[in-house]
């Protein structure tokens, strides 16, 4: 029995001393893009939780969010989130069913209603969870609209419907109160003591939005310019300081290359052959990974083709949207919920190569809480009864809030890269040869 | 993979390693000493140690946060 044990562990001893060894090599002098934050956005299910839920659990989740505090044992409470993004809303909820949405996490409140009066009691819950993002000491603040008001579209809905010209849905005279009507967020939130860095205007024009879904819309980039050129003229009147960022393209191959829908297409010689005509436009094309991360040698091409043209232009980058629609050998799709280290895993290598190969200064989650049997939060909540785990309605009122392996790999990144830092060149030895990172990601086991 | 990041005002240097594989990796720097690891894996979430050395190993499966100087 003794004889036994000693040589179990001496294999023990063996086995693990048998790790592969690397020898890695730093160079402070090859430096790389200037890190503007992590993030993360509190669509759709912030609202309910920052609304109704209790006290005490939507403070843990905030605190797992944005603290960067430690517990006793030296172990972070939160992942400390440097960016926080806060989503307009265009007035779906107040629409009900009318909206045609029939899932009321995906309606969203809209700050001014059809008689052009402003209410900032709305969207409270998200609010909730803003003003704890601002206490926590986040450092960047975004709004985005992904709809103009529902009273001011073409179609009187949040998403665009059978019409496939690929123009914005926003009545011609209403782009002027559209872009208005984000200046009197600016301005009301600046006066609140939250100062929004920057407003995206639209996002992933490129998709049709045709199905009742979600809130959304389509744009050319003619569409876009024309708020872009509205917006710049109101931030300098109104004095603010906030930048707008364009493009949240829904595929990166649509920032530089026209893929198939050229009125959407190329964006950053579309937006950045004119960027020296605004004033307020800040020098930063953001498009979201989705669909553009396997195969690996998708991931590393497409990105690599970006990069091209990002240099073209001296032009930043951010990832500003994912989460999990591609279908991949190593984790399937999106549907059915992974709390383990194997989708963390695979964001973390998506985070890895956005870094590295696109260089992108930011990096940018979806949403940060979900109550969808889905790949799609860091945060995931459900009622805590097997039986009948995403209930809507009870879900809207209290539930259980688990953390994922996602959000604490997001926070190996945000909790410690911080804005200011500079990316720097990192090299590892495999056989006599320093890899760098392109060939870091070919070569998958580390 | 690795990817490093520099704090210019204090030289602290942040380092992101992923290992994606089923085995354990060691890595050695010649040029950065290992002050603090954050590992985020099955068994823990950036679960942090106190080091002082210039060689780690990356458990299987895990995102790792290396800081030191």
């Amino acid at each position: 029995m003794y004889v036994k044990s000693i040589l179990g562990f001496l294999f023990l001893i063996i086995l693990n001393s048998n790790a592969q060894e690397f020898k890695v090599k730093l160079d402070k002098s090859k430096l790389y893009q200037t890190i503007e934050g992590f993030g993360a956005s509190d669509a759709w299910r912030c609202e309910f939780v920052g609304k109704n839920w209790p006290e005490k659990k939507k403070e843990k989740i905030a605190e797992l969010l944005f603290s960067k505090a430690l517990d006793t044992n030296g172990n972070p409470k939160g992942i400390g989130l440097s960016l926080w993004r806060f989503y307009i809303g265009a007035g779906t909820a107040e629409q009900k069913e009318e909206s045609g949405i029939k899932n009321e996490w995906r309606r969203v409140e809209a700050f001014v209603n059809k008689e052009g009066i402003y209410n900032w009691t709305k969207q409270v819950g998200q609010q909730w969870f803003l003003n704890k993002a601002s206490k926590y000491g986040v450092n960047r603040f975004l709004a985005f609209s992904i709809s103009a008001p529902v009273q001011w579209t073409k179609n009187g809905k949040g998403f665009n419907g059978d019409n496939k010209d690929g123009e914005i849905n926003l009545k011609r005279e209403y782009f002027e109160d559209y872009s208005q009507f984000m200046i009197e967020f600016l301005n009301h939130f600046k006066d609140e003591g939250i100062l929004f860095d920057y407003v995206s205007p639209i996002n992933e024009p490129q998709w049709d939005w045709e199905r009742a879904s979600q809130e959304g819309t389509p744009a050319t980039n003619d569409n876009i310019l024309k708020i872009i050129d509205i917006l710049d003229r109101k931030i300098q009147e109104n004095n603010l300081s906030t930048k707008v960022v364009v493009a949240e393209a829904a595929d990166l191959r649509w920032l530089y290359s026209d893929f198939g829908k050229p009125e959407r297409g190329n964006q950053i010689d579309y937006f950045f052959d004119k960027k020296d005509s605004f004033k307020n436009l800040k020098s930063t094309i953001s498009g979201h990974s989705y669909f553009t991360t396997w195969p690996l040698d998708s991931l590393i091409s497409i990105r690599k083709k970006l990069n091209k043209k990002l240099k073209k232009h001296d032009l930043e980058y951010w990832q500003s949207e994912f989460c999990i629609l591609d279908r991949s050998d190593d984790i399937g799709g999106g549907y059915k919920r992974d709390l383990g280290i194997n989708t963390a895993l695979y964001v973390a290598r998506v985070i890895h190569a956005d870094l590295t190969l696109a260089n992108a200064s930011s990096w940018q989650w979806w949403t940060a809480i979900t109550r969808a049997d889905y790949k799609d939060g860091l945060i995931y909540i459900d009622t805590g009864n097997e039986s009948d785990l995403y209930n809507q309605e009870s879900l809207k009122y209290d539930g259980v809030a688990r953390e994922s392996k996602l959000l604490w790999a997001l926070g190996n990144y945000s909790r410690f890269v911080k804005p200011g830092m500079r990316r720097i060149e990192i090299s590892l030895n495999e056989g006599g040869v320093f890899l760098n990172n392109t060939r870091m990601l070919c070569f998958l086991p580390i | 993979m690795l990817s490093a990041y520099l704090n210019d005002e204090t030289s602290e240097i942040v380092i992101v390693g992923i290992n994606y594989s089923e085995e354990s990796k060691d890595l050695c720097f010649t040029d950065f000493t290992v002050e603090n690891i954050y590992v985020t894996s099955k068994n823990g979430n950036l679960k942090a140690s106190k080091v002082r050395n210039k060689r780690v190993r990356l458990e299987s499966r895990s995102v790792s946060t290396l800081i030191g100087h």
